[in-house]
């Protein structure tokens, strides 16, 4: 701070003069020599009223006027931050706001304002800067990136879509928005394209020279956060897990909010109360005994930090267990050891809060396969009608099934078929040499799917050409052949594996891709049937012709229908399945008909843990498309004080006409 | 305080003024005012019938051969006239609002001065007399420059003080020597800002142009006693005696305006009964033009 702007500042002291002029005129009346005083009537009651009515006012006026004159004088300390689009060769100029509407943009700093609302203000700045001829996109980095608004020349169409985007309680996908903003500007006519990310980069680095970050210092400055991810019911077991960030020091607390007393819930509500935990960074999980038959619950997270939004869950009766079926013979998917079979001892490692129903054969009723999200069959010898007709019926409300196939279901009886899973085609095929499965075809299992190298022992079952119509190949072996078979039947899901359970067939068992694959079909299940936790921004599916309703934290939700829509009275093409997507964390009730499901969508716990990130030097130092430069707020203040000049005088000639009209008032 | 008289006045702009009267004054002094006598002079005044014991040398002997009448050639004969001037120089005549102004009292001895050189140049007499003031001396009635010296020498030293009781005894205590002394034909110049002389003195005032005098009163005003530019509250305090009053000037502006045209009409109605006038003038205003008024005022031309 320069001598100059410290002495304007100082110019600040002098806006009590106008206050200490103002009470030692009202205090003491001044006096003056007049010698024809005897013709000058006495208004003493209007010389107070003017004192106390109109003088304050002006007093006020003045005070502000002196304030507004001191920071014009300290101008060059006060400044506005803007962003303007950059023009290097001066012609129109294509733009792609990549706007993060992730949870982690909810956080907000000393002043109240959250990261969301301060990008989206760099947003509304960057766009009164544009100008006619210029192409504007959105682009929405919440996890899965979506396109708001395509490129477009409409300007005011630029700013309304803007107006309307909230904030979300997604995880982050920045990477994909990226490429979505780049395919939204690819084709457009403009020499000058330029990505611009509002975006907290949390877990990332951008070191993209083509895209610009401004707004670094507003958006990118860690926070003190701890969130409740969630909350699981396991028998008579609580499960909380919160996550907290970096950047958190405050030792938190869990304070339980019910409608019933603490007793009935917990078996120990003063733990609860007493307890303090310290906020490491990352996830940790806490365990809690439950009364049984205890009601709705929620756990709050005190005290209050950057976001508030994740400090609190809500703990459904209904929300308590994710079944999933497992039809597998113990003889072929047992162990040695003894116990439960290999599929359901995998399932407890990966997911410990599922209920698994072991069955021995597959129901044939449709009604003991509604209360179960996921069926998991192992090697089945063919599905006879009345459980084909069961399981494609729970599969289309919403149920996702895995079968496992192998040497069983290669002989098949007359009547039987292996429906929903695969044609009658599918074989098996003994094979002594170990066989590998492709990794590049297994993306989606990350690093497990280098786990299946050698993974026959007997033989496969070969699933090309078995593939029930509108199924897709999810995986492969080396040699082409499909291994995995994923079709969509209704709203839910159906998965083949071209591998048993069983160890004397295959290593698949024992190979973390299993766990990996039982986590995948279970996530599925989550997010089809629930009453499993999803993650925000997953969508959830339904039949094209079930009347779904669903309420969430913040009202209704809208549910689309994919294609072609029954209700807008389409007849030559087919409907697709209902989606809904949630966009904040929190409880659901879903009503299916007339069945009333409880959903949660939960937060993706990165949105916590991981840092705000950087833009890297490229990102950061080279704002081609953008300037985060330092206004001069000189003309603002210039107006502002013009306005209180003239603020002022009106004021004063009202005051005017109003002493004249009151002095012929008082002359009668 | 002669040089400081001198600064605000065009003596040259007075030298072509002549004091002038409206009625012929009596008084044994030749001058150029016409009197009411008729006599040796240079003005024909018109033709009588001669009567035994007339001057010969005023028969007028071409009407004898045209008219075969005896007539007698009339000239009117030019009298001094006497000039008295009434100086208020109480308390209230101290004051001015602004430096920019002349104090009223200044004012007053600057016109007074003004007045005197033109009635001595005019080959009037003159004299000099005082409402109130410190050590103020009264200047009996002379001519010629001298008394107009004495006049400026007395103008100098005055200073303001002192005030007239509010009753009318006491007023006419304080003229009643001025009035006593003056004969026929006298013209009385008043110079006060006409305040805090009490409710009888329009009628004191008018009374000096009574038994063939006349009165010209010249009420001066510093600005802002004539326009009362105030602004807000406002604690007044009177110069003579202890009146104070508090009031919002911007409120109480107009009433005030209305009392001094008020007490204006009053005094010159009171003047004005026995021919006299009231001229008005502001310590800001070029001092000629306000001897003008003056003159034309005792002209008998309405202001």
């Amino acid at each position: 701070m320069s001598f100059l702007v410290a002495a304007a500042l100082a110019v600040g002291v002098f806006v009590l003069a106008p206050l200490v002029a103002h009470f030692l005129r009202r205090g003491r009346t001044p006096e003056r020599l007049f010698p024809p005083a005897a013709l000058v009537s006495r208004l003493e009651a209007h010389s107070k009223e003017r004192s106390r009515l109109e003088d304050r006012s002006l007093m006020s006026l003045r005070m502000v006027m002196v304030v507004v004159l001191a920071l014009l004088g300290a101008t060059p300390l006060v400044q506005c931050s803007r962003l303007s689009v950059d023009r290097p060769h001066g012609a129109s100029v294509a733009l792609a706001l990549v706007m993060d509407d992730s949870h982690s943009m909810r956080a907000r700093d000393p002043s109240g304002e959250s990261r969301w609302e301060r990008a989206r203000q760099g947003a509304r700045q960057l766009l009164r800067s544009v100008r006619d001829g210029d192409s504007v996109a959105i682009v929405l980095a919440g996890k899965p990136a979506r396109l708001a608004l395509s490129a477009t020349t409409d300007l005011g169409a630029a700013r309304a879509a803007l107006e309307e985007l909230r904030q979300t309680d997604r995880g982050s996908d920045l990477e994909s928005a990226l490429v979505l903003a780049r395919s939204a500007l690819e084709n457009l006519e403009q020499p000058d394209k330029k990505l611009i990310v509002l975006s907290d980069l949390a877990g990332s680095t951008l070191d993209d020279p083509t895209v610009v970050a401004p707004l670094d210092d507003e958006l990118r400055r860690p926070v003190d956060d701890c969130g409740l991810i969630g909350a699981r019911r396991q028998a008579e077991r609580l499960s909380v897990t919160f996550a907290c960030s970096a950047a958190a020091s405050v030792p938190r607390g869990l304070r339980l909010v019910a409608a019933t007393p603490p007793e009935s819930i917990l078996t120990d509500p003063g733990g609860m109360e007493r307890a303090t935990y310290e906020p490491r960074p990352g996830i940790q999980t806490l365990s809690f005994g439950l009364v049984p038959g205890a009601g709705e619950f929620a756990l709050t997270l005190t005290p209050g930090d950057a976001i508030v939004e994740n400090d609190r869950v809500t703990v459904s009766q209904a929300s308590a267990q994710l079944d999933v079926a497992v039809v597998a013979d113990e003889n072929n998917a047992g162990v040695i050891t003894g116990g439960p079979t290999v599929i359901e001892q995998a399932i407890r490692a990966v997911r410990p809060e599922v209920i698994v129903r072991p069955f021995g054969m597959l129901p044939d009723d449709p009604r003991e396969l509604a209360k179960f999200a996921a069926l998991i069959s192992d090697d089945p010898p063919g599905l006879g009608p009345e459980s084909r007709s069961a399981l494609s019926e729970w599969i289309e409300r919403g149920g996702v099934a895995l079968g496992m196939l192998g040497p069983a279901s290669s002989g098949l009886q007359l009547s039987s078929t292996l429906e929903p899973f695969a044609e009658r085609g599918a074989r098996w095929e003994p094979n002594p040499t170990p066989l590998d499965i492709d990794p590049s075809s297994l993306p989606w299992l990350g690093q497990e799917a280098f786990s299946l190298r050698l993974l026959t022992r007997t033989g496969r079952m070969r699933l090309d050409g078995a593939g029930l119509p509108g199924s897709t190949t999810a995986a492969t072996w080396q040699d082409g052949v499909p291994f995995l078979l994923r079709r969509t039947l209704g709203a839910g899901l159906v998965v083949t594996a071209g591998l048993p359970a069983a160890v004397e067939h295959s290593d698949l068992a024992l190979r973390p891709a299993f766990l990996a694959l039982l986590d995948s079909v279970i996530g599925e299940a989550e997010q089809r049937r629930g009453p499993g936790a999803g993650l925000v921004g997953e969508s959830w599916t339904f039949p094209a012709s079930s009347k779904v309703t669903i309420t969430g934290p913040d009202g209704p939700l809208a549910v689309q229908t994919e294609g072609c829509d029954p209700a807008a009275g389409a007849t030559d093409c087919a409907p697709g399945q209902q989606v809904a997507t949630p966009e904040l964390v929190g409880p659901y009730s879903v009503t299916n008909g007339d069945s009333v499901q409880a959903r949660v969508a939960r937060l993706d716990e990165h949105e916590i843990t991981d840092p705000p990130g950087s833009a890297g030097v490229a990102g950061q130092g080279r704002l081609d498309g953008a300037e985060s430069g330092a206004v001069d707020a000189s003309p603002e203040l210039a107006l502002a004080l013009l306005g209180l000049f003239a603020g002022e005088l009106a004021l004063r000639v009202g005051s005017e006409a109003r002493r004249r009209r009151r002095a012929a008032r008082a002359l009668g | 305080m002669q040089s400081e008289l001198t600064r605000h006045i065009d003596w040259a702009a007075l030298g072509r003024l002549r004091l002038s009267a409206r009625r012929i004054a009596e008084g044994a002094w030749v001058g150029l005012h016409p009197s009411h006598r008729r006599g040796a002079g240079l003005e024909f005044a018109g033709h009588r019938s001669y009567v035994p014991g007339d001057d010969l040398r005023w028969l007028d002997q071409r009407a004898l051969l045209r008219h075969q009448r005896l007539l007698i050639k009339q000239f009117e004969t030019e009298t001094e006239r006497t000039l008295r001037l009434v100086v208020d120089a109480t308390a209230s005549m101290a004051f001015r609002s602004d430096s920019r102004y002349l104090r009223k009292l200044d004012m007053a001895a600057l016109l007074a001065a003004a007045l005197t050189r033109i009635a001595v140049r005019s080959g009037d007499r003159s004299g000099l007399d005082f409402i109130g003031g410190v050590d103020a001396s009264p200047l009996p009635v002379s001519g010629g420059m001298p008394a107009f010296e004495r006049a400026l020498i007395e103008l100098t030293r005055l200073e303001p003080g002192g005030h007239v009781g509010a009753s009318r005894p006491e007023l006419e205590r304080a003229l009643g020597a001025v009035t006593q002394r003056a004969p026929r034909g006298t013209l009385f110049v008043v110079l006060s800002d006409l305040f805090e002389l009490g409710d009888a003195a329009p009628e004191v005032f008018g009374a000096l142009g009574t038994a063939g005098r006349q009165s010209i009163l010249v009420q001066i005003l510093d600005p802002l006693e004539a326009s009362f530019e105030l602004e807000g509250p406002v604690r007044l305090k009177a110069s003579e005696g202890a009146l104070e009053v508090e009031t919002n000037a911007s409120l109480a502006r107009a009433g005030y305006l209305e009392a001094l045209s008020t007490l204006q009409e009053r005094f010159r109605d009171g003047v004005r009964a026995h021919g006299g006038e009231l001229v008005v003038c502001r310590t800001d205003d070029d001092a000629v033009d306000v001897v003008r008024s003056i003159l034309r005022a005792a002209e008998g031309r309405r202001q």
